[in-house]
C-alpha cells in the first residue's frame, strides 16, 4: 500500500502533470496551489508526504516546511526548488526536509526521494515496536 | 398950406396942443356947471378927431370965455389935422411907389426906376436914393455875373483834369478827415457822403499814424508845408497798392488849414521790381556763396572773385583769395595739363569743358577736384568763371571701394575655399521650395550627385522614404527661427543606400535673397556606435537577468520534462497508457514548449538591436514586457511588484524596445537597491516592494518606478546619469544603465529625474510629450 502525496506547486502544468505520474506509481495523489491550501487539506488528511515547490507567491514552500514539521513532525517533506538553488536546499534541510529535487524534475531523483520518504516512514513504524532513531541518509 | 410941415414938426405940435388940453382940463375942476356942458361938447369933439375924423367942428359962440377959446381951439387942431390928412395921404403913395421899385429890383429887375415926383421933400430924397442904390446893384451884378461865368469856366476845367487823370486825386477837410471831393481813380461810383481819408483809402475806422504810415494830413498840419509819404492803399477795386501819397496843404484866409489836397502816385511796380531785385540779390549772393561748388573768376591769370565754397575747398580766407594767381591752386604735378587746357581755351581750340585734377590747399595738402570752366565777358573783359567741386572724399571712396572689392574677392575665395573642403555636406536652398541653388565638393562625395544633377533638386528628395518629422519641423521652424537642428534624418545616396545624418539648417542672405544653408553631418557610423553602445548595455542587462531567465525557463522545462519521462517510462515498462492521461500530457508538453518558446522569443526580441527610428509607442506595453521578462526573479527575492498603470494612455514617439530596456533597467537598479537595503535584515512582506506607475498630466505622459530601497544619496543625485557612474561593487554593474537610459529618453524628447520615494526608496520619474504635442 502506498502513501497518500500532497503535492504543493503554483504552477498548474506542474501539478497536472506530476500527479499523473505519482498516481501511476501508486500514490494517492492530492494537489494544491499555494501553501495555504496546502496546510488546509494537510489538517483534513494527514498526508504522509508532501511535495512542495519552495518559490511560491504568498507563503512560499519553506514556511510551509517549518509548519508542517511544526504539526506533524512525522511527515515526510520533500522540497522542489529551481535550477541552482542551492542555498534553499540547504536550508531546508536543516528545517528537516526529508530530501529535495531540483527542476525541472527528474523521475529518477523524485523515485530516489519518494523511496527515502516511504523507507523512513516504514523505519518509523518498525521502531513504534522496538527502538528507532530517525536517520537521515546521504 | 404952403408951409412944409415934418412929421415931427406936427408931431411936436399935436403934443404942444394936447399938452394944453390937459393944462386946460386941469383948470376945469373950478369950473361952473354950465361949463360942463361945453367941455362935454368939446370932449365929444375931441373923441371924434381922435377917431380919425377932423371934419369935425363945434359952434364956438355959447359957453364962457374959456370955453369959447377951447372950442375955437379944438377946431382949429380940427383944421390941422384935416391938412395933416391930406399930407400923409401923398406921402403914403409917394412910398408905395417907393416900396414897389425896390419890390422889383429885389426880384432882379434892375432896370426900374423910382419916377413921379412929390412936394415932399423926404420923397424926393428917398427917390433918388432907392434909384441910385438900384443903379449900383445893377452895376455890381453884372461885375458878379461875369466873375461867376470865370469860375464856372475855372471850375470845370479843373474836374476836367481831375477825372483825366490817372491816379487818385482828393481833398480831404483838415478838421474831420471827411474827403470833399474825389476823381474817378480815386473811387467808384459816388462819393459816399462823409466818408474819411482813411475808409477810402485804408478800410480802417481810424486815422493813420503810424511810423510805417505816418498820416499826411497831420504832418501838413504841423508845417503848413506840402509833404510826400508811402502808404499801401486799397485802390477803387479794392486791391492793395504801395502808393507815394503827395499832400498840399489849401489853407484859408487867416492862413489856417482848412483843407488838404492828395494824390497818390501807384509805385507798386517799382516796389515789387525793387524787392525782386533785392531778392534776386539776396538769392544770388546765398547761391553763390553757398554753393556746394567752389566758384571764381579767372581774369588774367589772377583770382577776382571767390566764393566762400572755393576758400573753404583750398583753405584760405576768402579775401586772400583775391588776387592770387590762380595757378597757385594747382597740385604741381598737375600745373603742366592745367595749363594746357587752359592754353587751349583761351585760344578757342577744343579743350575738355570738365575734368578731374589734384589741387593744393594753402596748407600744402592734395585735393581732388572736379572742375568745369567756361568763357566769360567780366567787366567787359574776356575771363574764366570755374566751378570747383571737391571730390577728395569720393576718390578715397572710390580708392577704398575697390580695396574692399578686392577684399571682397578674397574673401569669397575663401569661403569658397571653406565652402568646398569643408568636410560636412553644405547645401544652399531657396526659402520655401528647398531647392538647391548650391552644393559643395564634399555634398557630391557624400551623396554620390554630378553637381548638375544635385542644382535645382529639391533638398528634401534626399531624404529616405518617410523623411517626414524632420521635414515638416524644417518647413516649421525656419518660419521662425533662425536655426535648427534635426538630428538623426536619414538620407540617401544616389545609388539608393541610406545613412543618417544630423541636418542644421540656418537661414541666410544670398546675393540679397532669403535662403537657407543647409548642413549635414554624416553621424551614421557615430550612430552605429551608439547603437552598439546601447546594445553592449542592452547585453549586460540580459546577463544580470540570466538567473531570473533560467528560472522562468525552469517551469516549463519541468512539465516537459516530468511529462517526458512519465512517457518514456510506461514505454520501457511495456505499460499500456490511458488515452486521457496521454492526452493530458501530450497537451502539457505542447503548452509548455509554446511557453518555453515565448520566453525565448522575448528575450531574444529584447536582444535584438533596436531600430533608430521613432514610432508611436504606449508606454503601458514595454513596461509590462519589462516586468514579464523580469517577474520571474522578483519573486526568487520575493520583491513584490504593485502596478498602478492608466488606462486609455495616449502614445508617445520613440520606440517600443528601447523603452523595455528603459524599465528593465530601472527595475534591475529597484532590485538591487532593495536587496542592498534589506540585506541579511529581518523584514515583513511588505518592505520589499516596486511601485509602478503611469498617468496622463496635462499633455505629458508620466512615469513613476519607485522602490523601497537605499535611495539616492543627494550627493550623488547629480551624478546617477553620468556614463560609467555605478555604486555597485567592481564587475557587478557597468555603469552605463541609467546614462543609456537618460540618453534613450532625451531623443525621445523626455525628461527623467530621480526624486526620494514615499517609502524611503528612491522613485525615478520619466515624462515623455503626448505624440503629436510639442514640448
Amino acid at each position: 500500500m502506498k502513501e497518500t502525496v500532497l503535492l504543493v506547486d503554483d504552477e498548474e502544468g506542474i501539478r497536472n502533470v506530476l500527479s499523473i505520474s505519482l498516481a501511476d506509481a501508486g500514490y494517492e495523489v492530492h494537489t494544491a496551489e499555494s501553501a495555504v491550501k496546502a496546510l488546509e487539506i494537510f489538517r483534513k488528511l494527514s498526508p504522509a508526504i508532501v511535495l512542495a515547490d519552495i518559490k511560491m507567491p504568498g507563503v512560499d514552500g519553506m514556511e510551509l516546511l517549518r509548519k508542517v514539521k511544526e504539526e506533524r513532525h512525522d511527515t515526510e517533506v520533500i522540497m522542489i526548488t529551481g535550477y541552482g538553488d542551492l542555498d534553499l536546499a540547504a536550508r531546508s534541510k536543516e528545517l528537516e526536509a526529508t530530501d529535495f529535487v531540483t527542476k525541472p524534475i527528474s523521475q529518477e531523483a523524485l523515485e530516489i526521494a519518494l523511496e527515502r520518504a516511504q523507507e523512513r516512514i516504514r523505519a518509523r513504524q518498525r521502531d513504534k515496536a522496538g527502538s528507532g532513531i530517525p536517520s537521515f541518509a546521504q | 398950406m404952403t408951409r412944409r410941415l415934418t412929421y415931427e414938426e406936427l408931431e411936436e405940435r399935436v403934443h404942444e396942443l394936447e399938452a394944453k388940453v390937459a393944462e386946460r382940463g386941469r383948470g376945469m375942476d373950478e369950473m361952473s356947471e354950465n361949463a360942463a356942458s361945453g367941455l362935454s361938447e368939446i370932449l365929444e369933439a375931441l373923441k371924434e378927431i381922435a377917431s380919425g375924423n377932423p371934419q369935425v367942428r363945434i359952434d364956438e359962440t355959447p359957453g364962457s370965455d374959456l370955453i369959447a377959446k377951447i372950442k375955437r381951439c379944438v377946431n382949429s387942431t380940427a383944421r390941422n389935422l384935416s391938412e395933416i390928412v391930406d399930407l400923409s395921404h401923398e406921402f403914403a403913395m409917394g412910398l408905395a411907389e417907393y416900396f414897389d421899385v425896390l419890390h422889383k429890383a429885389s426880384e432882379g429887375d434892375l432896370t426900374t426906376r423910382v419916377r413921379g415926383s412929390s412936394h415932399i421933400e423926404l420923397l424926393e430924397a428917398l427917390k433918388q436914393m432907392t434909384n441910385g442904390m438900384i443903379e449900383s446893384v445893377s452895376r455890381e451884378m453884372d461885375n458878379r455875373k461875369r466873375a461867376e461865368e470865370q469860375t464856372q469856366q475855372q471850375t470845370e476845367f479843373l474836374s476836367l483834369i481831375l477825372e483825366s487823370l490817372p491816379h487818385p486825386f482828393y481833398a480831404i477837410n483838415a478838421s474831420d478827415y471827411k474827403v470833399t471831393m474825389a476823381n474817378s481813380a480815386a473811387h467808384k461810383g459816388t462819393l459816399p457822403d462823409n466818408i474819411t481819408c482813411h475808409q477810402l483809402t485804408h478800410k480802417s475806422d481810424n486815422p493813420c499814424g503810424s511810423a510805417s504810415h505816418p498820416c499826411p494830413l497831420e504832418a501838413i498840419r504841423k508845417t503848413k508845408k506840402p509833404v510826400i509819404v508811402e502808404h499801401l492803399h486799397y485802390d477803387k477795386d479794392g486791391n492793395p497798392r504801395h502808393v507815394e501819397v503827395h499832400g498840399y496843404p489849401i489853407l484859408d484866409a487867416d492862413g489856417n488849414l482848412s483843407q488838404i489836397i492828395e494824390s497818390s502816385l501807384d509805385i507798386t511796380a517799382r516796389k515789387q521790381a525793387e524787392e525782386a531785385l533785392r531778392e534776386s540779390e539776396r538769392k544770388y549772393s546765398t547761391l553763390v556763396n553757398n554753393s556746394p561748388t567752389g566758384i571764381y573768376i579767372d581774369q588774367g591769370g589772377k583770382i577776382v572773385f571767390a566764393n566762400t565754397r572755393l576758400a573753404r575747398i583750398y583753405g584760405y580766407p576768402k579775401e586772400e583769395l583775391i588776387g592770387i594767381a590762380s595757378r597757385q591752386l594747382v597740385h604741381p604735378e598737375d600745373k603742366a595739363f592745367t595749363d594746357d587746357i587752359r592754353e587751349r581755351r583761351l585760344r578757342g581750340k577744343e579743350a575738355p569743358s570738365e575734368y578731374d585734377a589734384r589741387g593744393l590747399t594753402k596748407g600744402g595738402e592734395t585735393v581732388w577736384i572736379k572742375r568745369r570752366n567756361t568763357r566769360i565777358e567780366y567787366l567787359g573783359k574776356p575771363a574764366i568763371l570755374g566751378n570747383v567741386v571737391d571730390i577728395t572724399e569720393r576718390k578715397h571712396a572710390e580708392e577704398a571701394l575697390k580695396a574692399s572689392e578686392q577684399e571682397l574677392r578674397e574673401s569669397e575665395e575663401k569661403y569658397r575655399t571653406l565652402f568646398d573642403y569643408d568636410p560636412n555636406s553644405i547645401f544652399l536652398l531657396e526659402l520655401g521650395t528647398f531647392n538647391i541653388l548650391d552644393v559643395n565638393a564634399r555634398a557630391l562625395a557624400c551623396y554620390g550627385y554630378e553637381k548638375e544633377e544635385l542644382i535645382g533638386k529639391s533638398f528634401l528628395e534626399l531624404g529616405a522614404g518617410d523623411f517626414d518629422d524632420g521635414v515638416l519641423s524644417t518647413t516649421e521652424l525656419l518660419s521662425t527661427t533662425l536655426c535648427s537642428a534635426h538630428p538623426k534624418v536619414q538620407h540617401r545616396r544616389k545609388d539608393g543606400g541610406h545613412f543618417y545624418v544630423d541636418v542644421y539648417a540656418c537661414r541666410t542672405k544670398h546675393s540679397r535673397k532669403y535662403g537657407i544653408i543647409a548642413t549635414t553631418v554624416d553621424v551614421t557610423e557615430s550612430l552605429v556606435k551608439e547603437t552598439q553602445l546601447i546594445q553592449a548595455s542592452k547585453m549586460a542587462t540580459l546577463g544580470e537577468m540570466a538567473t531570473g531567465v533560467a528560472h522562468e525557463l525552469n517551469q516549463p522545462l519541468s512539465v516537459i520534462k516530468t511529462a517526458s519521462t512519465f512517457l518514456k517510462k510506461k514505454v520501457d515498462q511495456k505499460e499500456g497508457i490511458k488515452d486521457e492521461i496521454l492526452k493530458t500530457m501530450a497537451e502539457e508538453i505542447d503548452s509548455h514548449v509554446d511557453r518555453a518558446s515565448r520566453i525565448i522569443n522575448h528575450m531574444r526580441e529584447f536582444g535584438r538591436q533596436s531600430e533608430v527610428k521613432k514610432e508611436k509607442v504606449q508606454v503601458n506595453e514595454p513596461l509590462n514586457k519589462a516586468l514579464e521578462i523580469f517577474s520571474q526573479q522578483l519573486i526568487l527575492r520575493e520583491i513584490a511588484v504593485t502596478k498602478e498603470l492608466g488606462e486609455n494612455m495616449p502614445p508617445v514617439l520613440g520606440n517600443a524596445n528601447r523603452l523595455e530596456q528603459v524599465f528593465i533597467n530601472l527595475l534591475i537598479n529597484a532590485r538591487d537597491a532593495i536587496e542592498d537595503r534589506w540585506q541579511g535584515e529581518e523584514h515583513g512582506k511588505a518592505d520589499k516592494k516596486i511601485m509602478l506607475k503611469t498617468s496622463l498630466k496635462g499633455k505629458q505622459v508620466l512615469i513613476e518606478v519607485a522602490d523601497t530601497g537605499a535611495g539616492v544619496p543627494k550627493a550623488i543625485e547629480n551624478k546617477i546619469f553620468e556614463p560609467f557612474f555605478t555604486t555597485k561593487k567592481v564587475g557587478e554593474g557597468t555603469g552605463l544603465g541609467l546614462s543609456i537610459s537618460y540618453g534613450i529618453i532625451q531623443e525621445y524628447e523626455g525628461t527623467i529625474r530621480a526624486v526620494s520615494g514615499k517609502h524611503g526608496g528612491a522613485s525615478f520619474v520619466i515624462t515623455f510629450p503626448v505624440a503629436g504635442e510639442k514640448r
